[in-house]
């Protein structure tokens, strides 16, 4: 391991440690230790993934999750969810690094383009929660974005299925 | 550019299936528990899929690998070019995978971000290892900006390359076992007109009295003459153990004495042939003329390909006929318990065989451990036991470092088993 896919790999677990200790920290306190668990799973698994495999990130994003959707107060799930982000994009990209005998160079662009990604997504989410919260339709609102994201993804992905 | 395009299938990235797994699970929960801050959950998430599969489909792309030079020698560099086009600003790596026996002299991967085509690379490889080869394949690995999708292959292959072996002088010949009837430049068995003195008998009628040998006759006061050996030309099989566990530098050194030798032979009107052991059946019969030089290089070249080839290579238990009045020289490390039984074999039939038994051991990493150094000197140990089987059954064996074809024709001088009598031209 060269010392840009170290670095790279690092970022990414300091990601996903500090998504889950806020997450661990702001939930409740009567399921605290179910969220621990989950939150030292999903570490071990991201470790695992930039170590090893990079398909595992997956596994860890996901058992990541239940600290996340937990978290009081409810405007910090969105940008812990931004956090889970940029912890995918770090590891993609370390494992991206070509090894130690290759360019030792930072991917530049493409971390300015993750970190282009995860600003956006922070200021949708912040604005969706804003919405949601302070609007006088705030659930329905949200709901019915909910939904017609659901709709969105439902026909990606039978787009894709259908050209193959 | 020309060529056709080659589509590559788009597969998807590691990424792909937990953002939309993240995504969609977030928004159904949303739906579901009507906790609207979910949303923000999977916005992000939502966001990068979006950017992500802005394109799909498959990515044509045209590739071509071009060399300035497709014959080369051990040790020459071909410089040369990577031709790549595609549509679209994308980041591209390209990648150069050379066969065992090219190295590239400068790093044969490119990175290439956010590009569109056409771009144009430039490609320097040495010939380490002779044989035929391709010039490589190029693998293109590519994604779309922010893309969850990489389009992956292999893209061109380039043109085959001819690297011959470097030649090696030789002084002097290895004398064939028997003469063939055609004049050449070896001394023969029979006796005949020549100019090497071969013996004195006594004047028979019908003998040219320049052929007198004027002291003799004084001495026995009645007329001696003298007999000469006829100059012929021989045949020469050289068998190549072509299985050298994964060391190309023993590869190279077999190549080159082989092929000094079959040049040298040939150079003096011999009729020279090779064969194979270890690898592919590969065997050209003893030819002579310039033809056969260049039959002889081809069945080099064909036999190096192979070897580099680690995947072909099995040994064949073949049974190689091996013409009666042919001397076999074989060319082999050792490595191999069957090639004494093989050379054995050959002995025992009768056939003319010598070894040069190839000396690899200034190419293996010097032992690091007592048990390694152990291990090294039992190795030697059996080396040596099958370099005695080969003596103890009369074969001439002969031990050769690099440089190694004229050692190898000393080394059999020395060893009082063949003859050289006339130096190379």
């Amino acid at each position: 391991m060269n010392g840009p896919r170290v670095a790279l790999a690092a970022g990414s677990l300091a990601c996903l440690v500090a998504a889950e200790t806020v997450a661990v920290a702001y939930g409740p306190a009567g399921a605290r230790p179910l969220l621990v668990i989950c939150a030292v799973l999903a570490v071990g698994l991201a470790g695992y993934a930039v170590v090893r495999r990079d398909g595992r990130i997956g596994a860890a994003l996901v058992v990541a999750l239940p600290a996340l959707l937990v978290a009081d107060p409810a405007w910090l799930v969105g940008p812990l969810g931004v956090l889970l982000l940029a912890a995918g994009e770090l590891c993609a990209w370390s494992w991206e690094q070509p090894g130690a005998d290759g360019s030792p160079a930072l991917p530049v662009r493409r971390l300015a383009r993750s970190g282009a990604l995860c600003g956006a997504g922070l200021v949708a989410s912040l604005l969706c929660y804003a919405v949601g919260r302070w609007h006088p339709w705030a659930g329905t609102a949200a709901l019915f974005a909910a939904a017609l994201g659901t709709a969105a993804i439902a026909w990606l992905l039978a787009r894709t299925a259908a050209r193959r | 550019m020309t060529g056709a395009p080659v589509a590559l299938p788009a597969r998807r990235d590691g990424r792909l299936v937990p953002y939309l797994t993240i995504g969609a699970g977030a928004l159904v929960l949303a739906l579901v528990t009507g906790r609207p801050a979910l949303v923000a959950l999977a916005v992000p998430f939502v966001l990068a899929l979006g950017f992500g599969l802005v394109r799909t489909g498959p990515l044509p792309v045209t590739a071509r690998l071009t060399v300035d030079a497709t014959r080369l020698l051990e040790g020459d560099e071909v410089r040369g070019v990577v031709d790549l086009d595609w549509a679209g600003r994308l980041d591209v790596e390209v990648l150069l995978r050379t066969p065992a026996g090219l190295v590239p002299v400068a790093p044969a991967r490119w990175t290439l971000p956010a590009t569109t085509g056409p771009v144009r690379l430039p490609v320097v490889l040495r010939a380490d290892l002779w044989g035929r080869h391709t010039a490589g394949e190029l693998w293109v690995r590519a994604r779309a900006p922010r893309g969850l999708l990489v389009w992956q292959g292999r893209v061109a292959v380039g043109p085959p390359l001819r690297v011959l072996p470097r030649v090696e002088r030789l002084n002097r010949l290895l004398d064939p076992a028997e003469s063939r009837a055609v004049a050449g430049v070896h001394r023969s068995r029979r006796i005949g007109d020549g100019y090497e003195f071969a013996e004195l008998r006594p004047y028979v009628p019908g003998d040219r009295l320049r052929d007198l040998n004027w002291g003799a006759t004084a001495r026995a006061r009645r007329p001696y003459v003298n007999r000469h050996h006829p100059e012929l030309s021989g045949e020469v099989l050289i068998v190549l153990d072509t299985y050298t566990d994964g060391l190309p530098d023993v590869l190279a050194r077999v190549a080159r004495a082989a092929w000094s030798i079959a040049s040298v032979h040939l150079q003096a009107g011999d009729r020279v042939g090779v064969a194979g052991l270890g690898g592919q059946w590969r065997r050209l019969h003893p030819a002579g003329g310039e033809r056969a030089k260049y039959q002889v290089l081809e069945t080099l070249l064909a036999m190096g390909g192979d070897a580099a080839d680690q995947s072909t290579h099995n040994w064949v238990p073949h049974r190689l006929p091996v013409p009666e009045s042919a001397l076999v020289i074989a060319l082999t490390p050792l490595y191999r318990r069957n090639v004494v039984q093989v050379c054995q074999d050959w002995r025992a039939r009768g056939r003319a065989v010598a070894v040069a038994v190839l000396d690899a051991s200034d190419v293996l990493t010097p032992p690091a451990t007592e048990i390694e150094a152990y291990a090294r000197r039992l190795w030697d140990l059996e080396i040596g036991r099958r370099r005695a089987a080969l003596s103890g059954v009369g074969i001439p064996v002969v031990t050769v470092a690099d440089g190694l074809a004229r050692s190898a024709v000393s080394g059999l001088r020395r060893a009082g088993r063949a003859h050289v009598v006339r130096a190379a031209r």
